[in-house]
């Protein structure tokens, strides 16, 4: 309730009882309530007219690293008895020294600089301005005001490196690059023979072959070794995966994807990336340090959250042809199958990296018979759904995200699966 | 130091007033103070202080009953300032919620001055009342009372149109 329009309602009613029953005690009880009234306002707060400048000592930090804002406030107007200024925070910066809240008085043409430090987990933050309160010393009365102070920060993913990443497209592109192309040309390891073309190296002719075919000279063919085009898909899914407690697993999806995205551009690749999430954003393909920043900003703002049907989920044929190599990155769904499957009809090579729900949830739950049993059959359910996958030609790395993505790219990714050498080529 | 005096203030009110309501015989209406009182203590430790503003609501006109029982006036005056002490330091220490302490001491000292000198000012006025005796018709004292109404009016609302 408006603290003056309670202040009034008493006083009338002290001051009426008072001329009813014509005691002078009662309408003097009235005096310190009235007296109250009047100082609120006989110092109550003009109109704002302050300007507020911030300074960020870093724009973009690594996670864990430290942010020191600086506030400068300027006040244009008449005297400011009490002023609280608060600076909004988003939840992934944590304030470790100083405070983003003040309370203060600030006299006319006069100034206020204050500082705080902050440290952040993955995220990005555009402050938008301060928001400014000030009120009397009693707080009757009460002026806002949203003063801009613009600025940015970003806190990057943490870095997880894998040394390679052994992929198998179909198609490649036409730069040289590390991934055995399927045709033969210049590279290191043996393609097959052909006949001797003029210009050949010498070095290159298969005398043994040669040998056995009269007046025709043979040259050894190496395969070509390229670069690919890759689309790494970050399912973001709020409801696969944040588990009670704000337990999410979205931040090792996020981790796997730093760590292929870095793998993959360092080769060469073209790597573009899709986060599907609070809001759903494509990093278009592209080659280098650049894209890799680029890529590094779509992760730092990625977020949980359901902002289309996951369903409807298409790869746009000019960013990536079919025959390209689709990284999802996603604890996966049951329904997902017809998805990934509808991909793999259309002609995209998919890897799966999905880190594990069920052994994740179950790390947080108390041990019981029950909770045993649960567990049991999600994973017996989650072992069918990655079987089928397999099964339709999709390779699918299970994580158990207690173990490092860089073990897990170690053993399972850094060289391709055998199978995969006959899908490549077309035979099921 | 806000918080003591708080605290303070919500116990003397409860206290007094259901003191004063049980020794003339109002049992029930002083178990409904006490309890109102402890509710206020209880959800203002618990952070939760929405019905700050009925309490303060109850216990001035639980106050301002008192003066028609044989009660002394200083008993009736320590409860309403004691009321009105705690229902503006409720809104103080929401207002200090997440500041730093070197922005709560020096806003703790100028919200005690002020509150010391609005009390004081109020205290003199009512002593000076017992001593100074003017004597005027019912009339006047009745235009005076209702230009007091007109006036407090006025302030309520420029004050609300200012904020």
């Amino acid at each position: 309730m408006n603290r003056i329009v309670l202040l009034a309602i008493l006083i009338y009613i002290v001051l009426l009882a008072g001329i009813a029953t014509l005691n002078g005690d009662v309408i003097g009880l009235a005096l310190p309530l009235v007296l109250y009234l009047l100082a609120g306002l006989w110092r109550a707060p003009d109109e704002l007219n302050l300007t507020a400048e911030r300074t960020l000592s870093e724009e973009r930090i690594s996670p864990g690293g430290i942010i020191t804002v600086t506030l400068a406030i300027k006040n244009h107007g008449a005297a400011l008895e009490q002023i609280r200024f608060s600076d909004p925070l988003p939840k992934f910066l944590e304030v470790i020294g100083g405070s983003s809240d003040r309370l203060v008085s600030i006299p006319a043409g006069g100034e206020f600089t204050w500082s705080y430090t902050v440290r952040g987990k993955r995220g990005s933050h555009t402050f938008k301005g301060i928001e400014a309160t000030t009120s009397d010393i009693l707080g009757l009365m009460k002026k806002r005001a949203h003063l801009s102070a613009p600025g940015q920060v970003l806190v990057l993913p943490g870095l997880v490196r894998v040394r390679h990443i052994s992929i198998l497209p179909r198609q490649t592109r036409v730069y040289s690059g590390n991934i055995p192309a399927n045709q033969g040309g210049t590279g290191i390891d043996f393609f097959g023979v052909r006949e001797y073309q003029i210009g050949d190296s010498p070095r290159h002719v298969n005398w043994r072959v040669s040998a056995r075919q009269s007046n025709i000279l043979y040259s050894n063919e190496y395969q070509q070794e390229r670069v690919a085009d890759v689309g790494i898909v970050l399912d973001g899914r709020h409801s696969l995966n944040v588990f009670g407690h704000d337990m999410t697993i979205f931040e090792e999806s996020v981790k796997a994807a730093v760590a292929v995205s870095t793998s993959l551009l360092a080769e060469g690749n073209r790597v573009g990336l899709f986060v599907y999430g609070k809001r759903s954003k494509w990093t278009s393909p592209g080659y280098g340090k650049y894209q890799r920043e680029r890529i590094m900003h779509a992760l730092a703002q990625a977020e949980t959250g359901e902002d289309q049907s996951f369903k409807s989920l298409t790869i746009p044929r000019r960013l990536f042809p079919p025959d390209s190599l689709i990284i999802l990155i996603s604890p996966l769904a049951g329904e997902d199958l017809k998805l990934l499957g509808s991909l793999r009809a259309r002609g995209y090579q998919l890897l799966v990296i999905s880190p594990d729900p069920v052994s994740f949830e179950t790390r947080g739950l108390p041990q019981s018979r029950s909770v045993e049993l649960a567990q049991r059959i999600l994973r017996l359910q989650r072992e069918t759904m990655l079987r089928e996958l397999r099964h339709i030609g999709i390779q699918v790395v299970n994580w158990d995200v207690s173990i490092p993505f860089e073990q897990i790219a170690q053993s399972t990714l850094s060289r391709p699966a055998a199978w995969m050498h006959s899908i490549r080529r077309g035979v099921r | 130091m806000t918080r003591p005096v708080l605290l303070a203030s919500i116990l003397v009110c409860t206290s007094v007033l259901t003191a004063t309501l049980g020794f003339n015989g109002y049992l029930i209406h002083a178990m409904v103070i006490a309890l109102i009182g402890i509710a206020w203590l209880v959800l203002h430790s618990l952070n939760k202080m929405p019905l700050d503003w009925l309490a303060f609501l109850l216990f001035s006109l639980a106050s301002l009953i008192l003066t028609w029982l044989d009660v002394s006036h200083w008993l009736v005056l320590t409860c309403i300032l004691t009321a009105l002490l705690a229902w503006d330091l409720t809104a103080f220490e929401t207002k200090l919620q997440g500041i730093p302490p070197e922005d709560t001491h020096p806003m703790e000292s100028a919200h005690f001055t002020r509150l010391a000198l609005v009390f004081g000012v109020g205290l003199a006025g009512i002593v000076a009342s017992g001593f100074i005796q003017v004597t005027i018709t019912f009339g006047l004292a009745l235009i005076l009372a209702l230009l007091s109404l007109w006036g407090v009016s006025t302030l309520v609302y420029r004050l609300r149109n200012r904020g």
